[in-house]
């Protein structure tokens, strides 16, 4: 029993050290592997995704903030509405300033983005024509060509009152829409007589 | 010891899960951040609608005191109330224009159809300003957010300050009132009317008639006024510099003519609340004083008329300029003008009788006003709602008889006025050409023989009289014997005149009648001035007819009359003609106006 016990043919398997992994162990850390750089990978792209949405979402409240309020604060300067009349809507909003110079807030259509974006996309300007050196032509002077904001979709006036305008905002940045509407007061508002 | 070469699986498994969960913890720390983001989004929109909520009680407030109430925001009786409607749908005034929709404004819309809701508490936080919190209150995928805004907005029209520059001055009143209406000098006030009440009527007096006398004969009034009425007489275009300036000259006449009436108006409440108190002062300056009270009277119906014109006249022009112009700020600003004009006409017009030649004022004020409102609301119900909505109001308030409790000038107005008719009412209507009262024949037994001592004298026979008056007939006075007069009306006509005319030297009352009926001097109608002698014709008992004096007062346009009595009705009396004609009865046959017996002499 005991020469039948020991083994005259040197086994690879008693007494010495194991060097392969067997096909199931290979199969099952394969496996674990896969599902694992699956899961990593999901998560990677989940989250940079998210990321990417929230750095752009916050970009745009951003931009939206700022563009209102740009817009805002050129009407507060104003003292009294060319256009539109107070019974139309337009795109665009001509008010006198308090020296009588004449200031139109309007929109440009912004060729990259609206290539980048496959809808028409606007920048919003405002240009203040200057009445004491205003000479009757048809050129204008750059410097009073300023911008006010971007990513905008589409912009629309409407004067609540002689005193206030309603203005409708939508921005529109990587397929995201945002809208706000906001009413700008005139500043200038004391006896106009 | 054998080196291990590989990790085992228990380990593998153990790291993987260990990256798993941080992985995991990452992106719910991401998803949080983007629902966050969405919330501030909502936050953001929700704030700048509130914004545009604030935006739109500011303008409607600016023009219009009650505009809180007029956007709904208060009840009818303008008490605060509780405001709660979802945005979508133009189911609020302030996202009407534009509406927010599923075709213009999706992503609002959308934003705003998750519970969106829009809450209004409107509070009286005094009783002049309402607190307005516009919160909006949502229900998003996001969790429940809100926003509020806080604000003030009027709720009332303000009091006015009386500046006046035509204000009597105050430390010159007493000696004033002393010198020209009591006549006398180096005495003090006290020391003429000895009842406080009746002081205050006085001075009262004092200021009213010397404050519209000052107003009227002012040169920079006059001017004012001078100027108006040139530029109104000339055609000048309603946008032009020059019709500016004459509607100008007439609002700021009737703004001065309110300013002096706010302050005048305690001193119209004194006399009219103590005006009886004036009847323990003696004759002499009861009479004057009387006078006085009726010329202050007479100097604020003439203000009154002038307040009246110029507002009508501002408002007619500022209608014809409010046609001219297309700047819809300058328009705005007519309109508040216009408004201000005809509220107070409004309230005015039943006090405005004889203000208007060509109309009755009442009828007239009221076809003005109505047609205005209506014309307010029809243009601008498209254009601009705050008017439409402040016409539609102002229309309510003027059918359910509300301007007075609305707005405080209205409110103003309406009670100097009011003031000024109850205390007509408690005068006599004195002739204007009424007679100074003359001292000197108070206490002596005949008149001096001119008009304003024959009336003097027949009032110092009253009770409350000396009563010195000698009937030479009977030897008697009514000091001694209420009836010393009686049954000898000529004898006290012709004593009153002292017994100077020579139409009165007659037998009869009749005959002198017959006398100035031969002369043409006798008038029939019932408007004698005060002094004259009047009379009535025969009756069966008493063929001799009555003769007596005329005061110069009336009641309803009744002549008030001092007669001597008779049977039934001993000593004299100050009583209405028609009280006269029923006690004696016969024919009212007319008045003479004897011209001053003294000067003649």
């Amino acid at each position: 029993m005991k020469k039948f016990l020991h083994c005259t043919v040197k086994c690879p398997c008693i007494g010495n050290r194991r060097n392969a992994f067997t096909l199931a162990e290979v199969l099952v850390v394969v496996g674990i592997a896969s599902l694992f750089s699956f899961l990593v990978f999901r998560f990677y792209f989940q989250a940079n995704r998210s990321q990417t949405l929230l750095l752009d979402g916050l970009q745009m409240q951003t931009a939206v903030v700022t563009g209102v309020n740009k817009v805002l604060r050129e009407v507060r300067n104003g003292r009294g509405f060319l256009v539109p009349s107070l019974n139309e809507k337009s795109t665009i909003l001509a008010f006198s300033d308090f020296e009588n110079n004449v200031v139109s807030v309007f929109p440009l259509k912004n060729a990259q983005m609206t290539k980048e974006e496959g809808e028409d996309i606007y920048d919003v300007y405002c240009y203040k024509t200057d009445a004491k050196s205003y000479s009757g032509g048809s050129s204008h002077n750059s410097k009073n060509l300023r911008h006010l904001c971007s990513h905008v979709k589409d912009i629309s006036f409407q004067l609540a009152n002689s005193n206030s305008v309603t203005i409708s905002f939508t921005f529109m940045k990587g397929g995201k829409v945002f809208q706000t509407i906001s009413e700008g007061p005139l500043m200038n508002s004391g006896d106009v007589l | 010891m054998k080196k291990r070469s590989g990790l085992t699986l228990l380990e593998l498994t153990i790291g993987m899960f260990l990256i798993a969960g941080a992985a995991v913890i990452y992106l719910q720390s991401m998803q949080s951040s983007k629902k966050k983001n969405e919330f501030y989004s909502e936050h953001f929109i929700a704030s700048i609608m509130a914004a545009k909520v604030v935006e739109a009680c500011f303008q409607e407030t600016e023009i219009n005191p009650y505009g809180i109430e007029a956007l709904g925001l208060a009840d009818e009786n303008g008490k605060p109330f509780k405001f709660s409607t979802m945005v979508t749908e133009g189911q609020t005034t302030f996202f009407k224009q534009p509406e927010i929709n599923k075709e213009t404004t999706p992503f609002l819309y959308n934003m705003f159809q998750k519970d969106f809701m829009l809450n209004i508490t409107t509070d009286e936080s005094s009783s002049r300003h309402f607190t307005l919190n516009t919160a909006f209150k949502w229900k998003a995928n996001t969790g429940p957010g809100s926003f509020n805004y806080l604000c003030r907005f009027p709720g009332f029209s303000p009091k006015k300050e009386i500046i006046t520059t035509f204000a009597f001055p105050e430390d010159k009143l007493e000696k004033k009132v002393v010198e020209r209406i009591f006549e006398e000098k180096n005495k003090n006030l006290g020391a003429i009317v000895s009842s406080p009440a009746a002081r205050e009527v006085s001075l009262a007096t004092g200021r009213i008639y010397f404050t519209c006398a000052g107003m009227l004969s002012a040169a920079q009034f006059k001017t004012a006024m001078e100027k108006a009425e040139t530029i109104g007489s000339e055609p000048h275009a309603p946008t032009s510099a020059k019709f500016f300036e004459g509607t100008e000259h007439y609002f700021n006449i009737a703004r001065d003519v309110l300013d002096v009436m706010v302050y005048l108006q305690p001193h119209i409440e004194t006399i009219n609340k103590d005006i009886k108190t004036i009847e323990s002062m003696n004759l002499r300056n009861r009479s004057r004083l009387e006078k006085y009270i009726v010329n202050a009277t007479m100097g604020l119906d003439e203000i009154k008329k002038l307040f009246l014109v110029c507002v009508h006249e501002a408002a007619s022009r500022y209608r014809a300029m409010l046609n001219a112009y297309s700047d819809n700020r300058q328009q705005r600003a007519l309109i508040q003008r216009c408004l201000d004009m005809h509220r107070l006409m409004f309230v005015a017009r039943e006090f405005g009788e004889g203000t208007f030649s060509s109309s009755d004022a009442n009828t007239t004020i009221k076809s003005e006003y109505y047609e205005f409102l209506a014309d307010l609301e029809k243009y601008f119900s498209d254009k601009d709602q705050t008017l439409a909505r402040l016409a539609a109001q102002e229309k309510k308030f003027a059918q359910s008889d509300l301007l007075k409790k609305r707005y405080y000038a209205c409110d103003l107005v309406y009670k100097i006025f009011a003031t000024l008719a109850t205390l007509k009412t408690k005068l006599p209507e004195v002739d204007p050409g009424t007679l100074d009262p003359r001292s000197d024949v108070i206490g002596k037994p005949m008149g001096d023989g001119t008009r304003s001592g024959a009336l003097t004298w027949a009032r110092d026979q009253l009770n409350g009289g000396t009563g010195e008056g000698l009937n030479t007939n009977n030897g008697m006075k009514t000091r001694d014997d209420v009836s010393a007069w009686n049954n000898w009306c000529l004898a006290f006509v012709a004593t009153a005149y002292g017994r100077r005319l020579n139409e009165l030297k007659e037998l009869s009352a009749i005959t002198s009648y017959e006398n100035f009926n031969r002369a043409g001097k006798i008038k029939t109608d019932k408007k004698p001035p005060a002094g004259a002698i009047m009379y009535t014709g025969p009756v069966p008992g008493n063929p001799h007819g009555h003769i007596f004096i005329a005061t110069g007062k009336f009641k309803n346009k009744d002549p008030i009359i001092i007669t001597t009595g008779g049977p039934g009705l001993d000593g004299l009396h100050e009583m209405p003609l028609s009280q006269l004609l029923a006690w004696a009865g016969g024919k009212y046959l007319g008045w003479t106006l004897p011209k001053d017996a003294k000067q003649e002499n």
